[in-house]
C-alpha cells in the first residue's frame, strides 16, 4: 500500500520590537511524505519543494529492507474534510492594522513596551492512499504573542499576552492587554487568606502525557498502572482527547488517518481512569483501544507521541467557579515539574487575584505544589466555560495548591 | 550571483541540510530515516525594515529578491547604515567536516551502533521502558552578500541517547544518558560511559529518598553550572531584548559588577560540539566572546542590528534554527570557566549540602529553577546518599553574587535530539557546561 502526506505552509510573520514591525517574513513551504506498507512493514522516505513522487516512493520500497514492523489494519475507505481557511488579510493590510493597534496601545500604555511577533499562517494536511484514504485539512488563522516589558522593568519580559485566532479583533486584544497591563502596575500584598489557584490546564496535565502514553503503560512504567478502572480523582473530572479542529486549530486525523471515536475520546470520566492513549501499533501490541494518537513528522513513521488532552468543563464560568471568592491566575510559572511519585512544584513569576470577571492586580511571586490525586482530586474544582483571554484563548483549571514563599 | 537590487542590502542564504535518525524502543526497531532537503533564506534591508524570504525553489531566488525589494523603499545611503557597515565580508570555503560526513557513513553501521548501546538496557530487567536513538546531521551553508560576501561552511553532529525508566507504578525513575560528537567514530568509545551513567541511575532508583525543602549549600554539576549559565545569564546576554529600552542599557552597562569574582562565563561558537558556529548566519566569524570576567559584565551576545542599536562589535551570534527562519541572537556554546580548587575541595567545606548531579531541565528569568534528576546530600564534607526533589530555584542575581567555589575540571557537553528555544525558533543546537561551582543558600523544594 502507499500512503501520501502534503504539509503546506503559507505563512506571513512581523517580528515587533518596541512596538514597531522591524521586520516582515514570507514563508511558503511544501513537504510531501510517501509511505510503502507491504507484508506488515513499513518504509517511508520524504523531501520539501516541489518532489518527485515517484523517487520518493522508491526510497520508501527500499526502507522496507529495514524491517520496521508495520503490522496494523490499514486506514481505506474513509473521507474527511476539515476546511477553516477562512481568513483573508494581505500583508499590507496585517502590517497596516497591527501598526495601528500598536499604537493604540503605544499611545495608552506608554510605560509598556510591547515586542515578538504576530503570525498570519495559512495551512494545510493532506493524509491520503491508494486503498480509499482521502483526509483533509485546511485552516487559516493568525498567531499573536506579546512580550511585555515595563520601560522601567530590568528583566527581559513582565508580562505576556498570546493569542490564536480566525480573526483579528483589535478590540478584544487592546482590551485584554490594556487588563493585563493595568493589573501589573497594580501590585497588591498576598492574600492570606486559601485562595483557589487558576492555571492553564497543561501545566498540570503534562504528567498524564507520560503516564497514560500506552507504552509506557503497555511496559508497566505509568504511576498510573494499577489503577485503571477506578475511579482516583474527583467525579467531577473528566479527562479527554481533543481532536476539534475548531477548538484546537489542529486535524481532526492523527497521522494514521483515524479520528478517534467517540467513546474512546474518554481517558478518564467522572474520576474513573479509563484507559492509555493509543496509536495502531501501541494499541495492537498491548492489547489496548486504538485512540488515534499517532504522531511524528511528514515524513516519519507515524508512532506515539503526545496527545492533545483536555478537561471537560461542566458549564461553569470563572466567577461561578469562583463562587464569590477571588482566586489567584498564574499567568507565567517556568520551571515547574513533576516528580515520579505526582508531585508537582513550581515557582510562579506573575499572578494576578481575579473575581473571575476581570483582573484586580498582581501579586508578588510565589510557589505552589501539589500531589497529582488531589489537585485532580478532593481540591478539583473545575475547568470554566468561558474562555479567558491571557495566555491564548484556553479554558482554565480551577484547583488548590498548597502556596508558600519564593 | 544574485541580483542584488540596488539602493538595498541583501543576503541569501542557502543551506544544504543531510540528517540520519535510528530509533530503537523496548527491543523494536521503529524508525530508520535518512535525508538531504536544501533552501534558501533570503534578506532584504531598506534602513529601517527587514524583508525576509524562505523558499525551498532556489531557482526563485532572484524572484524573491525583486518581491522583496518591492515591499521596501531603496535607500541611496544604505551602504552607510551602522548595521550594515558591521556587516562581515567573509569569502573562501571553510568546510571541515568533508572527509568525515556522516552522509557518508552507511545507514546499517549506524544502526548497529545504535543496537550496540540499546544492548546495555535491553536485557535489564529492572528498566522496563527504554529507547535507544542514534542522530545525525551534516549542514552546508553558502552565504552571499550584496557587499560581496560569497562563504561556504558547514556544521556536524552526531549522537546518541539512551532514555530509560526503572521500576513500576509510583516507585519509577526516568533518566536519559545523551552525547554528541563532530565525529561519528568516536561515538564507538562511549560504551562503558554509557554503562557508567545506567549503573549510577540504578543506584539512584533503589536508594534515593526524599529530604525536605529549605535553604541548601549546592554544588552543581558541568553538566547543571552549564544549564544555569545558559538558562540564568545566557539569554541575559542576548542583546535583541536591549533594543530601544534604556532600562536595559543603564541596567546591563559593560563594567558593572553582576556576580562574585569565582564566577566567569564565557560564549564561543569557535568550540567543537553542537554549539560549533564558524560563522554566523549573516557571515559573521564566530568570536570567543566574555560574559562576565570575575564577576564583571564584560560582553554581550550580538547579531549586526543590536551590535549597531549599542554601538559595540558583532560577535558571530546570529543564527537561526534552519532556512525557514530568519537570525537572532543566540548563544553557541556557553560555558562557565574553570577555577583553581577541586571538585573534592569544594565539598570538603560543606557540613549539610547538595551535589546537583544531573538536571531535567532549567529556566531562568528573574527567577531561575533547575529541576534535577540525580542529586546527592552532602554530610559533613562528603558526598552520602541519592537524594530527591522537585526543584531549585532562586533570584538570578542574588545567585549569581552567591557563587564562592570553582572546580578546574571544565567539561563541555554536546547533545542531539533537542536544543535551546527561544521565541518561535526551537530547537537550535547548542552546547554548555562549566567545572564544578558551589553556590551558598539555594532554595530546595
Amino acid at each position: 500500500m502507499r500512503e501520501q502526506v502534503i504539509q503546506t505552509v503559507k505563512q506571513t510573520s512581523l517580528s515587533i520590537i518596541q512596538n514597531e514591525i522591524q521586520a516582515v517574513r514570507r514563508k511558503n513551504i511544501k513537504k510531501t511524505g510517501c509511505r510503502v506498507i507491504e507484508n506488515g512493514k513499513i518504509g517511508v522516505a520524504g523531501g520539501m519543494g516541489e518532489v518527485d513522487c515517484e523517487k520518493l516512493y522508491e526510497r520508501a520500497q527500499q526502507g522496507l529492507a529495514y524491517g520496521i514492523d508495520y503490522d496494523v489494519p490499514a486506514s481505506i475507505n474513509f473521507s474527511h474534510s476539515t476546511q477553516l481557511a477562512s481568513l483573508k488579510i494581505s500583508d499590507t493590510e496585517l502590517c497596516s492594522r497591527i501598526t495601528a493597534l500598536l499604537n493604540n496601545l503605544k499611545a495608552k500604555h506608554p510605560e509598556f513596551a510591547i515586542s515578538n511577533k504576530v503570525n498570519l499562517n495559512q495551512v494545510s494536511l493532506r493524509l491520503s492512499n491508494d486503498q480509499g484514504l482521502a483526509l483533509e485539512h485546511a485552516d487559516a488563522y493568525l498567531s499573536l504573542s506579546f512580550l511585555l516589558k515595563k520601560a522601567d522593568s530590568t528583566g527581559i519580559m513582565d508580562s505576556f499576552f498570546g493569542l490564536v485566532d480566525r480573526q483579528l479583533d483589535e478590540k478584544k486584544v487592546a482590551d485584554s492587554i490594556s487588563e493585563i497591563i493595568e493589573a501589573y502596575n497594580n501590585l497588591l500584598p498576598m492574600p492570606t487568606a486559601d485562595l483557589p489557584v487558576i492555571i492553564g490546564q497543561g501545566t498540570l496535565t503534562r504528567l498524564f502525557q507520560r503516564d497514560l502514553n500506552g507504552k509506557i503503560v503497555g511496559n508497566h512504567s505509568s504511576l498510573l498502572q494499577n489503577k485503571f478502572g477506578q475511579q482516583i480523582f474527583s467525579p467531577d473530572f473528566s479527562l479527554m482527547i481533543a481532536n476539534d479542529p475548531v477548538e484546537t486549530f489542529g486535524t481532526a486525523f492523527d497521522m494514521e488517518g483515524i479520528v478517534t471515536p467517540e467513546d474512546l475520546k474518554w481517558l478518564v470520566k467522572d474520576g474513573v481512569l479509563l484507559r492509555p492513549y493509543t496509536d495502531k501499533k501501541t494499541a495492537a501490541r498491548y492489547n489496548f483501544a486504538n485512540t488515534g494518537c499517532a504522531d511524528g513528522n511528514y515524513d516519519s513513521v507515524p508512532s506515539l507521541g503526545g496527545a492533545n488532552l483536555e478537561i471537560v468543563h461542566a458549564g461553569k464560568t470563572l466567577a461561578e467557579l469562583l463562587n464569590g471568592q477571588p482566586g489567584l491566575l498564574i499567568q507565567m510559572a517556568s520551571g515547574g515539574d513533576f516528580t515520579p511519585d505526582g508531585n508537582f512544584a513550581s515557582p510562579v513569576q506573575v499572578a494576578f487575584l481575579t473575581d473571575g470577571h476581570k483582573l484586580l492586580g498582581r501579586v508578588p511571586e510565589f510557589t505552589v505544589n501539589g500531589s497529582i490525586f488531589d489537585f485532580f482530586g478532593s481540591d478539583f474544582i473545575g475547568v470554566s466555560s468561558d474562555k479567558i483571554f491571557i495566555n491564548g484563548n484556553e479554558r482554565l483549571l480551577v484547583t488548590k495548591l498548597a502556596i508558600g514563599k519564593l | 550571483m544574485y541580483k542584488f537590487p540596488d539602493g538595498f542590502y541583501a543576503d541569501v542564504r542557502i543551506e544544504k541540510v543531510f540528517r540520519s535518525l535510528v530509533r530503537i524502543e523496548t527491543g523494536r526497531l521503529e524508525e530508520v530515516k535518512e535525508k538531504e532537503d536544501h533552501g534558501a533564506f533570503i534578506r532584504l534591508f531598506d534602513g529601517s525594515r527587514w524583508f525576509y524570504a524562505s523558499t525551498t525553489d532556489l531557482a526563485s531566488i532572484d524572484l524573491e529578491l525583486a518581491e522583496l525589494a518591492k515591499l521596501g523603499q531603496a535607500n541611496g545611503t544604505i551602504a552607510e547604515h551602522p548595521a550594515v557597515m558591521r556587516m562581515q565580508v567573509n569569502k573562501g570555503e571553510y568546510c571541515r567536516f568533508s572527509a568525515s560526513s556522516v552522509k557518508d557513513k552507511p545507514l546499517q553501521e549506524k544502526i548497529r551502533l545504535t543496537e550496540s548501546f540499546a544492548s546495555l538496557v535491553a536485557e535489564d530487567k529492572q528498566i522496563s521502558h527504554w529507547s535507544a536513538i542514534y542522530s545525525d546531521s551534516r549542514v552546508i551553508k553558502h552565504f552571499s552578500s550584496s557587499l560581496g560576501a560569497d562563504l561556504t561552511f558547514d556544521t556536524q553532529t552526531a549522537g546518541l541517547r539512551l532514555g530509560f525508566r526503572f521500576g513500576s507504578g509510583a516507585n519509577v525513575f526516568s533518566e536519559s544518558w545523551c552525547k554528541a560528537r563532530s565525529d561519528f567514530n568516536e561515538l564507538h568509545e562511549l560504551h562503558q560511559e554509557a554503562r557508567d551513567f545506567i549503573e549510577q541511575a540504578r543506584d539512584f532508583f533503589v536508594r534515593a529518598e526524599k529530604i525536605p525543602g529549605g535553604n541548601y549549600t549546592v554544588v552543581l554539576s558541568p553538566m547543571a553550572a552549564g544549564i544555569f549559565a545558559h538558562e540564568s545569564f545566557g539569554h541575559k546576554s542576548e542583546a535583541d531584548f536591549m533594543i530601544g529600552d534604556e532600562t536595559m542599557k543603564r541596567e546591563w552597562q559593560i563594567g558593572r559588577r553582576v556576580g562574585s569574582d569565582q564566577l566567569s562565563i564565557v560564549d564561543d561558537g569557535n568550540i567543537a560540539g553542537s554549539g560549533f558556529t564558524p560563522f554566523d548566519d549573516e557571515g559573521t566569524r564566530a568570536e570567543r566572546t566574555v560574559l562576565i570576567d570575575h564577576g564583571i559584565l564584560r560582553g554581550r551576545l550580538h547579531s549586526s542590528a543590536t551590535a549597531a542599536e549599542l554601538g559595540e562589535a558583532v560577535t558571530g551570534n546570529a543564527r537561526s534554527i534552519n532556512f525557514e527562519y530568519e537570525p537572532i541572537v543566540r548563544m553557541t556554546a556557553t560555558y562557565i570557566e574553570p577555577g583553581n580548587c577541586s571538585k573534592e575541595e569544594l565539598i570538603t567545606g560543606i557540613s549539610h549540602g547538595i551535589l546537583i548531579d544531573s538536571v531535567k531541565h532549567g529556566s531562568g528569568m528573574s527567577t531561575f529553577t533547575l529541576a534535577p534528576s540525580m542529586a546527592y546530600l552532602i554530610e559533613n564534607g562528603k558526598v552520602t546518599r541519592p537524594v530527591k526533589f522537585s526543584v531549585i530555584t532562586g533570584n538570578v542575581m542574588k545567585t549569581l553574587d552567591q557563587i564562592d567555589g570553582v572546580s578546574r575540571e571544565l567539561e563541555i557537553l554536546s547533545f542531539v535530539g533537542g536544543g535551546c528555544g527561544k521565541m518561535e525558533q526551537y530547537p537550535l543546537p547548542v552546547s554548555f557546561g562549566g567545572p564544578y561551582v558551589r553556590v551558598r543558600e539555594i532554595n530546595v523544594q
